[in-house]
């Protein structure tokens, strides 16, 4: 069997790494994605303090420590049975939407942007937010860098500190609004607004005004019919920071709808025999493998799938943008998972008018966002939407609050699946028997996986060692026909 | 002149918490004369992220662990091109954005104030994927020369600006 390596994807948090085996005929046998996993941090968090959990998690993950921190301090609120105030949730609310908006930017500009900005058969060296803003312009440049800046202000105001923040606390958050800092989110929350509407028109632009780019998204390749999950407010609109879970099936038609804390009754955990990771599916239908359709409990927690599962979005650009997008798609639920770079726009401009409406709203000056935790804890669990799909945070302790356990499940998890489902169809699709294969095709393999914008082995942090990127084509015999090395040589 | 030393990686993460282990040791030895205009602190990002956080300064010091050069404890310094001409065009750490290099050439090219000097000063680790505190024995005996290194380089005279800061 020949074999194709792509070690690790570019352009994603963590070390992935692609495996495409081909048959005689040189066609895809089968795909496979490999992802290392930190070990022991169940086992290094128990024994230590619950409080100290909003800190620790943060920690988890270079990429999205603020979902960590919220996910962790509402599974804290749980544990010391204590609710938080109005203001208080609308503060957590507003610090959350500022990271979305940094977020979604960032993926949209250099993650997934260069594949359509500049193409997938672009130079790999140039397919990065360089050759994007090169190409759209240096003022979007500084557009980019000044909403990452902006939100990462808001951010430290709110979270105590730049990076890694440390004001969740139960029940409360221990940062207060002042009149001045408010002003400024203010301003910052409605330049976001018209940063994401720009963002959008960018989108419709480049992507849906590009017949090619168009089909390459409708097309069958990057399709899944799959369930879809995300957290709904009492009105049925996306919310990130709270609400219930949400999962419709690949007909749109709800599944179940559930609190947070009941997760184990609808969520259990597959273990495939080519993976140490563990696939998640919904226990109600049931594992039948990585297979689509109504009778495979596979499914997906992304932008795409909170539109999918939800009702609308609660603010009115989004809505409007929420509407055309299905009815530009021909209805819903969207199973065209390149639809999710559009999706996630969408969110972008939902978090963005969200910002204002928690900015401008003068609860969020109550300097009473403190309280005391004097019940006895035993088990919390907490759940915000991370950018990249649904994260849960779940605890149980000894009576003077030492945790005795510690499970997360973390948002990219929810997705193992159909990202090893859609890395397989798109790798069928474009390697076939006789092709020479290419940067671009494995580009295009590669784009069936960044879509879900997964953070896989979060928050290590180092050099470069050896050359993160080999891809080696062998014949059928397993003698090598091509290998590349786009890396780097030890310094 | 202003200085930045950034401690880069997870101290929850074993060996991989060198860096910020080391910026504490360099507060911990910093000359109270250098205190006003040296800042020191420690994260877990890279990219994007990371450039934003060398933007008010003009000297910045980076000490990070670095996995597969070398037995783990041994010390490896270079500057930014240095770096470059071993990573192009990969990541310098975090992937989900875009690699330093790629950072720091966008904020020059957008006119975004940037340092004059990144300095990486980094120890090889073993490995980076199992949890818990605490460094080995090999990354805890070199925590003394990377302070040692890094506050020569605080202590380097700034030639643009012809100022003696020790």
């Amino acid at each position: 069997m020949a074999r194709i390596s792509i070690d690790p994807i570019t352009r994603l948090e963590g070390h992935g790494k692609i495996e495409i085996f081909l048959d005689d005929k040189g066609d895809v046998e089968n795909a496979y994605f490999q992802i290392p996993e930190l070990r022991g941090f169940e086992a290094f968090c128990v024994g230590r303090p619950a409080e100290e959990m909003p800190r620790i998690t943060n920690r988890i993950c270079g990429v999205c420590p603020e979902a960590h921190h919220l996910a962790a301090t509402k599974a804290l609120d749980e544990l010391y049975g204590l609710q938080p105030s109005s203001a208080v949730r609308k503060i957590r609310e507003l610090f959350y939407s500022a990271f979305f908006v940094a977020d979604h930017t960032v993926h949209f500009y250099a993650l997934g942007g260069p594949d359509f900005i500049l193409g997938p058969d672009a130079p790999k060296a140039q397919r990065n937010i360089l050759g994007v803003i090169h190409k759209v312009g240096l003022d979007i440049g500084r557009q980019v860098i000044d909403c990452r800046k902006r939100n990462h202000d808001v951010i430290r105001m709110l979270g105590g500190r730049g990076i890694h923040p440390v004001s969740g606390m139960p029940g409360g958050w221990s940062t207060t609004v002042s009149k001045e800092d408010r002003e400024t989110i203010r301003g910052y929350a409605r330049q976001n607004v018209a940063f994401a509407e720009f963002t959008l028109q960018v989108f419709k632009d480049i992507v849906l005004a590009n017949p090619v780019y168009l089909d390459m998204v409708l097309s069958e390749a990057y399709t899944h019919r799959t369930y879809y999950m995300g957290t709904v407010d009492p009105a049925g609109k996306v919310n990130f920071y709270d609400g219930q879970i949400r999962v419709v099936g690949p007909d749109g038609k709800q599944l179940v709808q559930y609190d947070a804390r009941d997760y184990a009754q609808h969520i259990a955990e597959r273990v495939e025999p080519w993976s140490y990771l563990k696939f998640p599916y919904l226990k109600a239908v049931g594992w039948k493998g990585l297979e689509d359709g109504a009778d495979s409990g596979v499914y997906c927690a992304t932008p795409l799938s909170r539109l999918n599962a939800a009702d609308g979005m609660a603010t009115p650009k989004a809505q409007a943008a929420y509407e055309e997008f299905y009815a530009t798609l021909g209805g819903k639920p969207v199973h065209q998972r390149l639809a999710t770079h559009w999706a996630r726009v969408i969110e972008l401009l939902y978090a963005a008018e969200r910002m204002v409406e928690l900015a401008d709203d003068d609860e969020i000056l109550d300097p009473n966002v403190r309280v005391v935790a004097d019940k006895e804890p035993k088990e919390g669990i907490g759940s915000v939407e991370a950018p990249r799909g649904t994260l849960t945070h779940h605890y149980r302790t000894d009576p003077n609050g030492i945790l005795t356990h510690v499970n997360l499940v973390v948002g990219t998890t929810n997705n193992y699946a159909p990202m090893a489902m859609s890395v397989k169809k798109a790798a069928k699709a474009h390697i076939r028997a006789g092709e020479i294969v290419t940067d671009g095709l494995l580009n295009r393999v590669e784009m069936a996986f960044r879509l879900y914008d997964p953070c896989m082995s979060c928050a290590t942090h180092h050099l470069p060692g050896q050359g993160p990127l080999e891809v080696t084509v062998r014949a059928a015999d397993g003698s090598v026909v091509k290998r590349l090395e786009r890396a780097l040589t030890k310094p | 002149m202003r200085q930045i030393v950034i401690g880069l990686g997870n101290p929850l993460l074993g060996d991989d918490g060198i860096g910020p282990r080391v910026a504490e040791e360099v507060d911990r030895l910093l000359p109270d004369e250098l205190r006003s205009t040296v800042h020191i602190t420690e994260a877990a990002v890279g990219g994007l992220r990371l450039a934003e956080l060398m933007t008010d300064y003009d000297r910045v010091i980076l000490i990070d662990a670095l996995l597969d050069v070398g037995p783990a404890g041994s010390i490896h310094e270079w500057d930014l091109e240095e770096l470059d001409a071993a990573s192009q065009p990969q990541r310098y750490a975090c992937a989900h954005d875009t690699t330093l290099a790629t950072a720091l050439e966008l904020h020059r090219s957008l006119g975004v104030p940037g340092p004059n000097e990144v300095h990486i000063l980094a120890a090889t680790i073993d490995e980076v994927d199992t949890f818990g505190c605490g460094l080995s024995g090999p990354l805890e005996r070199a925590v003394p020369e990377l302070a040692r290194r890094a506050l020569g380089l605080l202590s380097r005279v700034d030639t643009e600006n012809d100022e003696v800061t020790i």
